[in-house]
């Protein structure tokens, strides 16, 4: 992917809000941005419903909270990961992803002050420099899609980089690492991919190929930074032969391992395709007629024998084909599942002990 | 208030008589002139800075008048307004129609149709007086936006607009097998069975005449439900098929149930005894062994 082609083609209108507009990030994205003239308004509501839409950035301060707890999903496991609002809303438009249900009309959102959310981090990680503090900016939008543009990943990892405990993920499916690889110091920052098989590329809209993501994570591991890969979602067929997946997904963890030193990784994750009932109406793919079933969140999942069945052959490969061999967990995935696929809970596993340590299961009481 | 002649109502009902013929007070009352106050008022197009009619047309109430001409009632009460502004006078019918979240789809479209007409803003308050709620008009988008075939099914309460979405690609025939078959499937049911059928033409790429052939063997089977659920779900309809047969192996004629969780997603099975004397504990006892020896095959399934 070339982010200068792809914001010329993809992006048609900015809006900035008035109190943003001085804003640093937003001034570097102003002078970048010479197709488009930005245009300055008091509030997103202003914003004319002809463009509101995915190709319309909406630059504001920053609003809400500043440090959320992942939503998780309930009755399920959950990871202890934490969230901060960077981009919100994602133009890449991957068939399977829940922000259709409720941002496709929507403007992607820029949060250009990251203050707010830095100093929340800084203090929560100070007031327990014991505990493990995974924050991540891709729970609403990609992380990196827009960042060469603002560079606002830049702010957070170099304002966290003395705070031992806090590993900060920019979590992503382009290729757009180049601009954070001079950044000195790095602390415990980690680029995340999320990953697929070569077959699915066409779910994932106008992601970078699985290669390019690859090469990526190449460029961010010999620049210093620790790595993530995320395999999620995961799907069990629906490819154009109908065939199983998992074959392909042990490929993908061979290539990880060709690509990337398996000691820069800080962790991998992996999740099955999973909707909400609204989001089904959505997806009008082929995979969609695969089996699912309700499960105790609300959200429709692969059988669990076959969940199970699909996880076992991609953790196998991974424990095959790394060394040392980095943190695998389960994303949203229930007790029973941990269990029969790792054969412990991830309390009970040495290397996700730091990282689940104290994540409840969602709707336990804490 | 005044009384006006009926003859001259009748001439006088305007653009705003969009409601069903359901509402009609009871012929007695009409007789007495017991009806709500029916209002008359020119209307004025602001936009266009114009008077429609210098006349003062009927803004609700048409169905009312029309029975009274009926059974002869010479007058009924009336009010005469001044000039009102078409979402006035949409509003006002409205609120003498007072039946917020209950009007048909065709009334609703009607509604719709008026507003797009006169540039009446579908915003909340208008909304309100129409649905109960905020969604009058992403529903008439929804709705309009529908095949004749599938608006005709949810006019007529067969489907649900979500439904109807769900299932727009599939051939009307398919539609029309579905409802018209001897055997009433509810509404839930005829849901799911159109639902299913959808997915299952999208994933085995069948068209017209493989689909309604599909549909008609479908309706015609003993339990539709149940058939369709095995064809959309055969893996899981073979798990279910495997457990009810080790079921019956391990349980039957012992004092032991044995249940899986739903759709086999949990953690384990629930057996429950029920034991009315030492031999019954003997029974379970040895089921249980039996089960012990079996119990690869059950675990296979989770």
């Amino acid at each position: 992917m070339n982010s200068s082609s792809y914001y010329r083609n993809n992006i048609a209108a900015v809006y900035i809000d008035a109190n943003a507009l001085q804003l640093e990030p937003v001034q570097r994205a102003i002078s970048k941005l010479t197709h488009v003239r930005p245009q300055t308004v008091t509030s997103v509501a202003e914003i004319p419903a002809a463009q509101r839409n995915l190709r319309t950035l909406y630059v504001t301060s920053f609003r809400g909270a500043a440090l959320s707890a992942c939503p998780g999903t309930r009755v399920h496991r959950c990871c202890n990961y934490h969230t901060v609002d960077l981009y919100a809303g994602c133009p890449l438009g991957c068939s399977y992803c829940i922000m259709q249900s409720y941002l496709e009309r929507s403007a992607v959102t820029v949060y250009a002050d990251p203050s707010p959310a830095i100093t929340a981090i800084r203090a929560q990680a100070l007031a327990a420099p014991e505990v493990p503090l995974r924050v991540g900016s891709g729970e609403t939008g990609d992380s990196l899609l827009l960042d060469p543009l603002f560079e606002i990943t830049r702010r957070y990892i170099s304002e966290l980089a003395d705070l031992p405990n806090v590993h900060f993920e920019a979590k992503t499916k382009t290729d757009f690492v180049d601009h954070l690889l001079d950044l000195e110091p790095k602390g415990n920052a980690v680029i995340g991919f999320s990953v697929n098989a070569r077959q699915f590329a066409v779910e994932e809209g106008a992601s970078a190929t699985l290669a390019q993501r690859l090469d990526a994570a190449r460029r961010a591991a010999r620049g210093g930074y620790r790595v993530a890969f995320h395999f999620d979602p995961m799907f069990r067929s629906g490819s154009s032969d109908g065939s199983p997946a998992a074959a392909a997904y042990r490929d993908v963890a061979r290539r990880i391992a060709a690509a990337v030193d398996a000691g820069r990784i800080a962790w991998i994750s992996l999740g099955t395709l999973r909707y909400t009932p609204a989001l089904k109406a959505q997806i009008k793919r082929p995979y969609i007629h695969d089996e699912f079933v309700g499960c105790a969140d609300g959200k429709f999942r692969y059988i669990q024998r076959e969940r199970v069945a699909l996880y076992r052959s991609v953790v196998a490969a991974l424990q095959q084909y790394l060394c040392p061999q980095p943190p695998i967990y389960l994303c949203m995935e229930s007790d029973t599942v941990w269990q029969r696929v790792f054969g412990w809970l991830p309390q009970q596993i040495n290397e996700l002990e730091a990282l689940f340590a104290g994540a409840p299961l969602r709707g336990e009481s804490v | 208030m005044q009384m006006e002649r009926v003859a001259t109502l009748v001439q006088r009902v305007g653009p705003l008589d969009i409601f069903d013929q359901t509402r009609l007070p009871p012929d007695q009352l009409i007789r007495q002139g017991l009806t709500a106050v029916l209002a008359l008022a020119p209307l004025h197009d602001s936009a266009a800075g114009a008077t429609d009619a210098a006349e003062a047309q009927l803004l609700w109430g048409g169905p009312i008048v029309r029975r009274a001409a009926e059974i002869g009632v010479g007058e009924l009460p009336a009010r005469r307004l001044g000039p009102l502004g078409h979402r006035d006078a949409l509003m006002l019918a409205l609120r003498m129609e007072a039946r917020a979240g209950g009007y048909s789809w065709s009334e609703r479209e009607a509604i719709h149709r008026y507003a797009g007409e006169h540039r009446v803003a579908l915003d909340t308050e208008l909304s309100q007086l129409v649905t109960a709620a905020q969604t009058f008009a992403e529903s008439m988008e929804r709705y309009l936006a529908l095949a004749p075939i599938w608006r005709r099914a949810v006019e007529a309460g067969a489907v649900d607009v979500r439904t109807a979405e769900l299932c727009g690609a599939l051939p009307p025939a398919v539609l029309d097998t579905v409802s018209g078959a001897g055997r009433r499937l509810s509404f839930s049911n005829r849901r799911l069975v159109l639902t299913w059928l959808s997915e299952l033409c999208g994933r085995d790429g069948l068209h017209e005449p493989a689909a309604v052939e599909l549909a008609q063997n479908v309706m015609q089977s003993a339990d539709p439900l149940d058939a369709l659920r095995r064809l959309r779900y055969p893996r899981l309809s073979a798990m279910e098929d495997r457990f009810a047969a080790l079921q019956r192996r391990l349980t039957q004629g012992t004092p032991l149930e044995l249940k899986a969780p739903p759709e086999f997603e949990g953690a384990g099975y629930e057996v429950q005894l029920t034991l009315r004397s030492r031999d019954d504990l003997a029974r379970a006892i040895e089921a249980l062994q039996r089960m012990q020896e079996e119990s690869d095959e059950l675990f296979e399934l989770l």
